[in-house]
Parts: C-alpha cells; sequence; structure tokens
C-alpha cells in the first residue's frame, strides 16, 4: 500500500514536472511569426489549421519558394486552392519529410518544389543547408512516425545532432533564455496570423544589376548536383509517383553565375521522365511574364511581392492548363483575401 | 553514456525497477548485470582485459588467504604472494597509463597510447586495498567471484570513484535492500544536486579558465589569479558533482557510498585539506602507503621522506607528466613547512594573545592555504610543467588590476548574465555548505509539507534546465577525474 501511494505521488511528480518542462520549452523556442522576414513558424503552425484534404497544390523549397510562391495570388487568380509548406534553406530532406507529414492531413494533386537546393548551398553542411534552418523547419511539426523518421535521418546524416535535442528543445535553446524578449511570452496572440499560407512577402528591391537570362545558344555546360539532396529529390519523386501526384520543378529568378549550369542540369535529368521543368531565368519564359528584374527581384536570390505574383499567375495558369485543376470557393482562402490585398497597398 | 546523458538515466531507471522486483536474495545480481552492461557500453574494448583483471586479484585473493591460514612458513609466503599480487596488479595501470611516456622520456619517440580502461585508476587501488585487507586479516576472501566482481565493478563509482572499502560494501551490495522511500528521495535530491554543481557551476566555470589557459601567454596578473581561483572551483564542483551523483544513483538501490568531500576550501591547514579532499583517496594512501612505510613513527626526517613518497605517487596516480609529479611533491613540501614552522607560530600568536579559537586566525589559515592549494592547482592544470610554472610567474605581475572592474572579465567566454549565474550559483553552494553544517538538509526539506517540497524540486531542475551550461552548441565537458 506504501509502495502504492509512492508510486503514485511519482506519477504525479513527473506528470507536473513535465507540464512545467513543456511551458518553459515552448518560451525557449525560436518564434518566427508574420512580422519575421521568414515567417517559418507561422508556416507550419496555419498549415495544421487547414481543413483535412482542402489543398489541391503544394509549394516546397528553400527561401526562394517562400518568396516566390503566393498562395492567396493563385487563388485570386484561379481559384485554387495551395499552401506553401516551403522554408528558410529547406533542404531536400525537409522537404521530402514535410511532403510526407503534408499527406497525413492532404491530398494535393499536384507538388511545385522550387530546384535551388539541389545543388550546393553550403559546402561545409552535409545536408546543405545550416543546422540552424533545418532545425527550425522540424520544430513545429506535429510528432508523428515521420518526424520521429525525419530526426533520425537528420541525426544519421549529422553526427553533432542528437534525437534528445529533438524530443527535448531545451537541450538545443536553453542559452536562448538571455534573449528572450515579451514575443516569447505571448506567442499565442502572433501564432494566430498565419494569412499568407507561408508566403513571406518582401516589399523591398535592392537587387543590383548585371543580371543575365539564359539564352537558348549560350554554352550547354551542366553543374553536378548535390549528392545528399539528389538522394532525397529522388524520394520526394517516387512518393509523388507511388501517390499518383503531379511534380512540378521550378527555378525562380535569381542572380547567379551558374544558373545556366543548373538550367542544363535540370533540363537533362527530366528528359524522357514524366516531370516538367520551368525556369523563370530563361529568356523566353522570363520574356513571357513580363520579368523585370531590377523591379521585381528583392535582391538577388529572392523574388520581391510584384515578382511573386508575376511567378504565380504563371505557375497558376499552368495548373489550369496542364494539370487540369480547378477552381473552387473555400472560405479558407476567402477570408484572407483582404489582408492580402492590404499588402499591395 | 555518462553520468549526466538522458542514456544514463533510462538505464538506471529500469535497473532500479529490476532492482526491487527481484527477490532480496537474488537483487545483487540486478546490479551486476547492470555493471557488465554499463562497462560494455561505455567501454565495450577493454571489458576483456577488466575481466581478466577481476578474475586474477580475485584468485590472488583466495591464494592470500589459504597461505596466510595454512602455510608452513606464514610470514614470509602470504608477504611474497602480497608483494607479487600487488607488482601484478599495477603492472597493467603502469603500462596503460605510463609506458607511452617513459618511452618518451627515454627516447624520444611518440609511443601510440593504449585505450584506457575505464576506472583503472579507481579500481586497481580498490583491488590492492581488497588484498592488503585479506593479508592484514581484516576479512576474508570473496569466494563468489561474481560477487567479487560487482564490488569492483559498482556501476555508480566505477568512472570517478570513491575508493571504497570491501568491508564498507559487502553488506549493502550482496544483502539486498528492501525499498525505502526516505533513502530513494534523498538519492534523488543528491542526482538533482549534483547536476547543479556540474552544470551551474563546473562547466560555466570552465568556459573562463579554458580561455585563460589554452592562451596562456597572453594572459597575466589577476588573469591568472581568477583562472586558478575558478579552476579550484570548477575542479572541486566537477568532482563533487560525480561523486554526488554516483552516491544519489547508489542510493536510489539502498547504498550508501562514503563522502568524498568536507568542505575542503575551508581547511585551515594543508594537512586538514587533505582529510578534506578526496577522502577516500588520502585515506587509501594514509592506510596503505604512509603507515606501511613507517608514518611519522620512525622520527621527523623519515616522515618527511615517507610524506613526500605518499604525495609523489598521490601525483603519479593523478595524470602522466612532470607536473603531476611536482603538484604530488609540491603538497609534500606544503605539509613539511606546515610542521617545521607551526611551532614558531604558534609562539607569534601566543605572544600576540591570539588563541586557536580566533576567528582571525582561522579565516587568515584557511586564505593561506586556499592559495597555496590554487597555486598547485595552477600547476595541475596547465598543460605541462613548464606553461604552469610559465603562469605563475606571469601571475606575479598583479599591475593589471583595473580588469576586474572595466568590463574585460565579460571578455573571457561568458557574457554579464552567464557570469551573473556563475555568481549566483557559487552563493548557493556557499550558502547550501554552511547550512550542512549546521542542519542535515535534506532530511529538513523532505520533512516540509509537498507543495514546498515539490516546489523546491521542480524550480531547480527547471532552473538548471534554464540556466545550466550544457547541451547543443556547448562542448559538454567530461568529469575531469574521469579521466585520471
Amino acid at each position: 500500500m506504501h509502495k502504492k501511494r509512492f508510486f503514485l505521488r511519482g506519477i504525479l511528480f513527473v506528470g507536473i514536472l513535465s507540464l512545467c518542462i513543456c511551458c518553459v520549452n515552448s518560451v525557449l523556442m525560436p518564434k518566427y511569426f508574420y512580422d519575421n522576414d521568414w515567417p517559418t513558424s507561422s508556416t507550419y503552425i496555419g498549415f495544421y489549421e487547414m481543413k483535412k484534404n482542402t489543398i489541391d497544390v503544394i509549394f516546397l523549397g528553400s527561401s526562394h519558394a517562400v518568396a516566390a510562391f503566393s498562395p492567396q495570388e493563385l487563388y485570386n487568380e484561379e481559384g485554387i486552392r495551395g499552401y506553401s509548406l516551403a522554408c528558410e534553406q529547406q533542404n531536400m530532406l525537409t522537404s521530402y519529410y514535410w511532403l510526407k507529414e503534408c499527406l497525413r492531413y492532404q491530398t494535393p494533386k499536384v507538388v511545385v518544389l522550387e530546384t535551388r537546393m539541389l545543388f550546393d548551398f553550403f559546402d561545409n553542411e552535409v545536408m546543405n543547408t545550416t543546422e540552424e534552418c533545418t532545425r527550425k523547419a522540424f520544430d513545429y511539426m506535429h510528432w508523428s512516425k515521420v518526424k520521429m523518421e525525419a530526426v533520425r535521418d537528420i541525426c544519421n546524416a549529422d553526427k553533432e545532432q542528437t534525437i534528445e535535442s529533438y524530443l527535448f528543445p531545451n537541450i538545443r535553446y536553453h542559452d536562448r533564455w538571455e534573449n528572450l524578449t515579451v514575443n516569447d511570452f505571448i506567442f499565442n496572440r502572433d501564432s494566430a496570423h498565419c494569412e499568407l499560407k507561408g508566403q513571406a512577402v518582401m516589399k523591398w528591391h535592392s537587387p543590383g544589376t548585371e543580371y543575365e537570362m539564359i539564352y537558348e545558344d549560350g554554352l550547354k555546360e551542366k553543374s553536378e548536383m548535390h549528392e545528399f539532396s539528389q538522394l532525397y529529390f529522388e524520394k520526394i519523386v517516387n512518393l509523388c509517383n507511388d501517390k499518383n501526384i503531379e511534380l512540378l520543378l521550378v527555378k525562380t529568378p535569381c542572380k547567379s553565375s551558374n544558373s545556366s549550369k543548373r538550367y542544363y542540369t535540370m533540363v537533362e535529368y527530366v528528359e524522357g521522365k514524366d516531370i516538367q521543368y520551368i525556369d523563370f531565368n530563361e529568356q523566353k519564359l522570363y520574356e513571357k511574364i513580363n520579368y523585370n528584374y531590377e523591379q521585381d527581384n528583392a535582391d538577388t536570390d529572392h523574388v520581391g511581392f510584384s515578382g511573386a505574383r508575376k511567378v504565380t499567375r504563371y505557375i497558376g495558369e499552368l495548373l489550369k492548363e496542364y494539370y487540369f485543376i480547378e477552381s473552387t470557393v473555400d472560405e479558407q482562402w476567402e477570408k484572407t483575401r483582404e489582408y492580402y490585398q492590404q499588402l499591395d497597398l | 553514456m555518462n553520468y549526466v546523458s538522458i542514456n544514463f538515466y533510462i538505464f538506471v531507471v529500469l535497473c532500479v525497477i529490476l532492482y526491487y522486483v527481484f527477490p532480496m536474495k537474488y537483487r545483487w545480481i540486478t546490479i551486476l548485470i547492470g555493471n557488465i552492461f554499463f562497462y560494455l557500453t561505455v567501454s565495450s574494448e577493454t571489458f576483456i582485459f577488466f575481466l581478466v583483471t577481476g578474475v586474477f586479484s580475485w584468485g590472488l585473493g583466495c591464494l592470500l588467504y589459504v597461505v596466510n591460514k595454512k602455510s608452513v612458513y606464514k610470514e614470509i609466503v602470504t608477504k611474497i604472494v602480497l608483494g607479487g599480487a600487488i607488482v601484478s596488479i599495477t603492472i597493467p595501470l603502469f603500462v596503460v597509463k605510463y609506458s607511452s611516456f617513459v618511452i618518451n622520456m627515454f627516447t624520444g619517440n611518440i609511443w601510440k597510447e593504449f585505450i584506457m580502461p575505464i576506472g583503472i585508476s579507481f579500481y586497481t587501488l580498490q583491488m590492492i586495498s581488497y588484498l592488503v585487507d585479506i593479508y592484514r586479516e581484516k576479512h576474508e576472501p570473496e569466494y563468489n567471484f561474481l560477487k567479487y566482481m560487482l564490488y569492483i565493478s559498482f556501476f555508480p563509482q566505477i568512472i570517478q570513484g570513491p575508493i571504497s572499502r570491501y568491508e564498507q560494501m559487502k553488506q549493502q551490495l550482496y544483502h539486498g535492500n528492501q525499498f525505502e522511500e526516505r533513502k530513494f528521495v534523498k538519492g534523488i535530491q543528491l542526482i538533482i544536486w549534483g547536476f547543479f554543481l556540474k552544470f551551474m557551476i563546473a562547466d560555466k566555470a570552465s568556459i573562463i579558465v579554458d580561455t585563460i589557459f589554452n592562451d596562456y601567454d597572453v594572459y597575466v596578473g589577476w588573469y591568472v589569479v581568477l583562472a586558478g581561483a575558478l579552476y579550484s572551483i570548477q575542479l572541486y564542483t566537477d568532482f563533487l558533482a560525480c561523486v554526488t551523483i554516483s552516491q544519489g544513483v547508489a542510493a536510489l538501490f539502498g547504498i550508501e557510498i562514503m563522502d568524498n568531500f568536507n568542505h575542503p576550501y575551508m581547511a585551515t591547514s594543508i594537512k586538514d585539506f587533505w582529510r578534506r579532499w578526496h577522502i577516500s583517496l588520502s585515506s587509501w594512501l594514509r592506510d596503505y602507503i604512509y603507515i606501511p612505510l613507517g608514518g611519522n613513527r620512525k622520527g621527523k626526517i623519515c616522515k618527511y621522506i615517507n610524506l613526500m613518497l605518499t604525495f609523489g605517487v598521490s601525483g603519479v596516480w593523478h595524470g602522466v607528466g612532470y607536473k603531476y609529479i611536482f603538484w604530488g611533491m609540491l603538497h609534500g613540501i606544503y605539509q613539511i613547512i606546515e610542521d617545521i614552522t607551526a611551532p614558531i607560530i604558534n609562539r607569534v600568536y601566543h605572544r600576540l594573545k591570539i588563541g586557536k579559537d580566533c576567528h582571525i586566525r582561522k579565516w587568515l589559515a584557511r586564505f593561506i592555504t586556499l592559495i597555496s592549494v590554487m597555486i598547485a592547482w595552477i600547476i595541475f592544470r596547465a598543460d605541462s610543467l613548464r606553461i604552469g610554472l610559465h603562469m605563475l610567474k606571469n601571475m606575479l605581475a598583479l599591475s593589471n588590476t583595473t580588469i576586474l572592474f572595466d568590463g574585460s572579465i565579460l571578455n573571457l567566454g561568458l557574457s554579464y548574465k552567464q557570469m551573473l549565474v556563475l555568481l549566483c550559483s557559487i552563493g548557493i553552494l556557499i550558502v547550501v555548505s554552511v547550512l550542512q553544517e549546521k542542519i542535515e538538509l535534506r532530511e529538513y526539506i523532505l520533512n516540509m509539507n509537498i507543495v514546498c517540497r515539490w516546489g523546491i524540486y521542480i524550480c531547480v531542475i527547471l532552473t538548471i534546465m534554464i540556466f545550466g551550461t550544457y547541451g547543443l552548441g556547448y562542448n559538454a565537458q567530461d568529469f575531469i577525474y574521469g579521466g585520471f
């Protein structure tokens, strides 16, 4: 009897302690909400609030995708229900597992993947991007078999990572106590703002000049894909095949000396496959959508607000014409129309 | 798996459950299985080596007992067996630890070092004390080999001690212990306190200590004093943390491990310091080296030689390199000076009419002892004897007093806030130490009502969790004494 009481008290104590630890962890975890340049937390919190099986198009990719794809613009123009699960420095592993996670709740018909991360980004990083950004992308993923699998893969790839640090975020973030702000304590207020459905709006313009398009008659050199990224890219391709999801590969407008090499690598990759690849840096397409690098890009890598409109509108047309995605009226996009329109003022 | 890892505590929980589920008579088997599992997890490549040493020392123990009882030439034969046993048990320790150093010293060639079996410095001393005590007829040998292995491989203490004697442990280890709630909770209290010492003090202090010691040429004067002072705190809290956690884990099984410290920095002399610091090693050196050498029974000169030899052994035991021998000898010299100057100092105090209980006298003695110990720690921590002496020379340039006030200290790796946490934690350590002198603090907390009690536990755990130095981004420091 005595032992039993002690045991029950022990369970109660562990319960209270766990609750306190959860509270502390939720304060310590970094938050990237709508007021941040890259609102990663809002993107994923918002995703879980979407009604089941209501999203037709999913966008994946790095910050290039976050800036370039506008789900609200897509809905406003074509009535297509899209959501962007892209995030800052999203490597292919992250894209793959977020796609898997997405499939637990949604049945998208098309996945649009930005291809920048298929090529070298950070040479000294195993997964091609920084640990900080990978973690940021998984912090707000709900715990499930998918997350367990993702964490296991991350820890296998990067030996400095530990499963414990994902289970107990304080192991990673405990030194944040020095930089906590009021926002860390009232995050429930800010986390409610997920109107943009994964888009980051960039309204500044400092892309510099000397932008070069990819010309059809240029040198047809190629560059190597990042090995680790390619591994997970193939997994994305296979997953889409298995689930009968169309995969659209996109490169958004940016200034890079390697644009052309990457373009030809991708063109070669999709040859003979049932996958479409479009590159907005390619002369024909660039001119077709009337893109103006100096006015439409926010910086060398990222598309600005006006650029996102042009890119998204074109993708919208493509989704309708080639992938036969139908227009739908959905309250979830209707109620955020006004918010989006105000951004344009 | 180390004593502050999550895996270790999952393992401990499973062991504890198994221990209390098993019938009393067989509970020791669960600890033995735990010991083997722990050893294999931490150092599987040296397990066979450890096992062979265990078999050998166990066999020698039985042989020694038989020879002692039945041999015709009992005196001579037992001495030969004991001598042979001690030499053969000590040889692996010397080979593993010092062969590379000795070969390098004589030939100048660098040899590949052996993989160090975990706890070799500690279990070797346990084996020696076990054999000598059989020789001295303090106890009989343990005829059950598995039970003997249980004693030398007890997982909460194998990495960093304390060096427990067979007589202290056998009853507790072999006769299963009943579950006692108060003992169990006190064990948890000790584990929490161990984490506090490690993460809130030792590992925070190590950031500044490492910065200064790694760049010893740049830092002079008060910087070296600061490094010495913080290293003194770091080493103490780190070692105390490990021992406290060991005691806590052992208490979960109802086993009491001896205290290894008794507020060493409150010592009023070096002799007193060694009665309070690493008590299990000091008492081992006293019982198995100093006293057998003759102790203080054969005149002053012999006593001083014995002291130097004992501290020389202590230095060699602590590590490989001249600095450790120098550090040990320095403590021997301190004690000789103390012994020689004691009558003069007493006479001066007597003339000044200052009694032995006078607070000023006590605090002055404490201060001098602390400074002496700190100077020795600087040699101990430095990368080599040459660097240690260089740092001591640099320490004398005390003209840079301004660094203590102009914020320079904040450029040593700890921010202002972290520094504040470190100071507060040291303050808490002092308060707890003072309280422990007056009351049985753990008992006092246990007697509080449940809200206060749980409130204290949760606050301390969350404090460590938020403000502690651990996790990704930090190089989690292994326990320092584990390296010896």
